[in-house]
């Protein structure tokens, strides 16, 4: 018996050593001597699979970083957030604001050899144009027409301030015309870009190799070769990242923040997402329909608390409800305060002393459980008794964004292009039930505001006209903002050039090592 | 034999059929809109109308389940509702890494299982049955994913033997099939153990030894053998385990297989991918069960008189 105990006693010590690790720390084994060669090869690290290559057929954070090196569009959004010629060398924009002539770059080869056109121009922008999932950035848009060899014209439904961001995007990215009319199927998975990199094998769910385009027109890629590497699990990722396997890691759990800052062999960048979490509101149904509770229940919520709950605390509380990186956010405008004092006392003067029922609708990601939990605790605090509605993601989407069966709700944005005006959508009357306007909200001084905003060339005017547009959201409490999180990247320590973006504007041609 | 194995063979049809019927169902029924999946929340009204027109989710469901199977019987098996590819292409880029995983996980249990179970009933109450029932133990009550991580920590980033992401050469599997088959590798151990702990005691086995057989011989000839029915069945039982198990070592480990997609495919509610993947899941395990079937016939010659072969 009792050697059985002391047995046991040996193999469970066994095992703590052998999980906790006090074996020979890795430091000698990397010391194989200087390597003089220059490495030219880069493997990055992606969190999810991007189903189809094609930049008119999906709209998503992970696609763009793969599409900034496959494609270019005409215009290039730097990944400081400034524009500069892409495609074209230089664009008029008429003065009603309703007409963008471009003058094309010439030379630019496409991956296939072929010379670009104002034929593939002007057809890649009609795709996009056309295209049902790209409705956040090409509903201005009217048409694209060849003038010359050299030169397409863009015609705008309306005036639209925001026009030059949108076309940046990578989203309206130039495309092969023959190689997509060739077969449009095939083309998902073998695009044909102008950009630095084209696309040399793609092993579903495991990696895209990518190598460098010789005659790109500015010249071929430092790093030769790339690789996207798909990597499900965060954990999994920052271990390899560690140990080498990955050389730079696209959005690394939030958890993982403080061990990838502390890491001497890691850089660590993030900045602010262009987008923001906010509390959707119902303000058709009743009593949300009244502003004084809405404001209550803006003064009542603590959203320093909603943010760690959500994102281990990552990230930066919302004043106003644009992306702070987003043209016309104004800096001077301040969110309610958490005041459970104040938010009692509106609930007395709309009437409601003793608070009312309400359900909040959330799925379980955590993202936005967790948040929802703390808002309901909130809530109860200024005796509001709210119940959690916990349904899956798609039946969120359906009774919050189709049906507006909703009360409160946890929702998050991004913006599609850098400038206020993408919120047009979210407040505008006219939108109700068109996708975006869920919040049932149709204020006329409002409208007025959005209407000129989207119409105005003044960038003056369009601040003004902005800060007052934050200003009555937080009066009314139409929906209010919480955070924005944060766009982070890691690389290992010797890459140089490694920037954040708030949109996943990753340019490998602008690396090296 | 052979008449044997094409009944058997054919009996899945009305498996396959009910099972597909049931997913269908289970997938038409369920609240959720793939196309809303598809083109994002902030999707307008019309274009969502459009989309459901264009994949022809505004039929009847039973039409659609009609369809759906006359064309699979055609080979046909669809389009990818979220991903817009033919979903005969996307299951069998990533079958195949995932029957890999299982093939090498039960093979890694098999050779380590087994012997340990031996050694273990052989050696009855010693110190190393003790190791390996401790160790079985443990190895089943450690989940999966932590094992697996903690072996990433250790082999990978540690010690820098294997790498920790992909499936591009051999190595690349060590870690993965060790954490898929640690759970059913410390039942194969028990299983080993206690049938043969059970044969031991039979009187055929008192009289083999009375007859001078040497022990070699008694084990592996007379014991081993007659252990084998239940080991096989559980060999055979694991393979469906490990095929769902897999679906979080391939994400732990960063594999392309067929576990993560099915994970997606669910929420997007992107039937034809769902209804391919669950039916080629079926037929595997269908086809193991055959293959139990008949290696228990060769082991077995009860079981192959029965056959009639």
């Amino acid at each position: 018996m009792r050697k059985k105990t002391v047995f046991m006693v040996c193999f469970l010590l066994a095992l703590t050593l052998f999980t906790t690790g006090c074996g020979k720390e890795k430091a000698d084994l990397e010391s194989k001597g200087t390597e003089t060669i220059i490495k030219d090869s880069l493997v990055f690290g992606m969190p999810a699979e991007v189903q189809t290559l094609d930049p008119a057929k999906i709209y998503s954070f992970r696609a763009w970083s793969v599409f900034n090196q496959i494609y270019e569009p005409l215009i290039k959004s730097c990944s400081d957030g400034t524009l500069e010629p892409g495609l074209a060398e230089s664009w008029d924009i008429s003065d009603d604001g309703t007409e963008v002539v471009f003058h094309l770059r010439q030379g630019v080869k496409f991956h296939n050899g072929e010379t670009m056109t104002a034929d593939d121009v002007a057809f890649s922008l009609n795709r996009a144009i056309e295209s049902p999932n790209l409705t956040s950035i090409n509903s201005a848009m009217d048409k694209a027409e060849i003038i010359d060899d050299g030169t397409v014209k863009l015609t705008l439904k309306y005036p639209f301030s925001a026009i030059e961001s949108c076309v940046g995007h990578a989203n309206m990215s130039i495309v092969n015309k023959k190689a997509v009319e060739d077969d449009p199927e095939k083309f998902e998975r073998n695009p044909v870009g102008t950009g630095p990199y084209y696309l040399a094998d793609w092993k579903t769910g495991d990696k895209y190799v990518f190598e460098s385009f010789k005659d790109y027109w500015k010249g071929e890629a430092e790093i030769k070769h790339l690789t996207f590497k798909i990597v499900l699990d965060g954990n999994t990722a920052i271990i390899a990242l560690e140990n080498g396997e990955i050389d730079i890691l696209d959005a690394p759990p939030a958890s993982e923040r403080n061990r990838l800052v502390n890491n001497n062999d890691i850089q660590y960048h993030e900045t602010e997402m262009s987008g923001s979490f906010y509390i959707a509101i119902n303000n058709q149904r009743s009593p949300l329909s009244d502003p004084k509770v809405r404001r209550a229940i803006s003064y009542g919520i603590d959203k320093e608390a909603m943010m760690i709950a959500a994102s281990d605390g990552v990230g930066a509380i919302l004043d106003c409800f644009p992306a702070k990186a987003a043209f016309g956010y104004p800096d001077d405008v301040k969110g309610n305060p958490h005041d459970p004092e104040k938010a009692k006392q509106l609930l007395t003067e709309s009437g409601y002393p003793d608070g009312f029922d309400i359900s909040i609708i959330t799925d379980t990601d955590p993202k936005y459980y967790k948040p929802s939990e703390v808002l309901q605790d909130s809530l109860k605090k200024i005796g509001i008794n709210a119940e959690l509605d916990v349904v899956d993601l798609n039946q969120t989407l359906i009774r919050v964004r189709q049906e507006r069966d909703f009360e409160l709700h946890i929702d998050g944005t991004s913006a599609p292009y850098l400038d206020c005006n993408y919120i047009y959508g979210f407040f505008h009357g006219d939108q109700i039930g068109k996708g975006q306007n869920y919040f049932g909200c149709d204020n006329k001084e409002l409208n007025d505001l959005l209407d000129r905003g989207r119409v105005s060339q003044d960038s003056e005017e369009r601040k003004t006209i902005y800060k007052r547009v934050c200003e009555i959201i937080n009066e009314e409490a139409i929906a209010i903002p919480i955070y924005s999180g944060m766009q982070a990247v890691a690389a290992t320590k010797d890459l140089k050039g490694v920037q954040p973006n708030p949109m996943a504007r990753y340019y490998i041609y602008d690396y090296s090592w | 034999m052979t008449r044997y194995i094409i009944k058997r063979i054919l009996a899945m049809i009305p498996v396959l059929l009910g099972i597909s019927f049931v997913i269908f169902t289970i997938m038409s029924l369920t609240p959720g809109d793939p196309a809303l999946a598809i083109l994002g929340k902030d999707a307008t009204p019309e274009a969502l109308e459009l989309l459901r027109e264009d994949m022809g989710l505004n039929e009847h469901f039973l039409l659609r389940y009609a369809k759906y199977m006359t064309n699979a019987f055609r080979g046909d098996f669809g389009i990818s509702y979220s991903t817009r590819t033919p979903v005969f292409d996307e299951v069998f880029s990533r079958y195949p890494n995932t029957l890999k995983l299982s093939f090498f996980s039960i093979i890694f249990m098999v050779v380590l299982g087994i012997p340990i179970g031996i050694v273990s009933a052989v050696k009855k109450y010693s110190l190393i049955d003790s190791i390996s029932m401790i160790g079985a133990l443990l190895l089943t009550s450690i989940p999966g994913f932590w094992l697996g991580l903690m072996l990433i920590l250790q082999l990978s980033l540690k010690y820098r033997l294997l790498p920790a992401i992909g499936i591009d050469s051999w190595k690349n599997y060590i870690m993965p099939c060790i954490t898929l088959g640690a759970a059913d590798l410390a039942i194969l151990v028990r299983i080993t153990r206690s049938n043969m702990l059970e044969i031991v005691r039979q009187d055929y086995i008192r009289t083999a030894r009375a007859k001078g057989a040497g022990k070699m011989r008694v084990i592996f000839k007379h014991t081993l053998r007659n252990a084998m029915l239940p080991i096989v069945t559980t060999i055979g039982l694991c393979f469906g385990s490990l095929l769902s198990g897999a679906i979080i070592v391939e994400s732990v480990f960063g594999m392309p297989g067929v576990g993560t997609m099915i994970i997606n495919a669910i929420r997007a509610k992107d039937t034809p991918l769902v209804m391919a993947s669950v039916l080629f899941f079926t037929i595997i395990i269908g086809l193991i069960n055959l293959i139990v079937d008949i290696i228990y016939a060769i082991i077995d010659p009860r079981v192959r008189s029965s056959y009639g072969g």
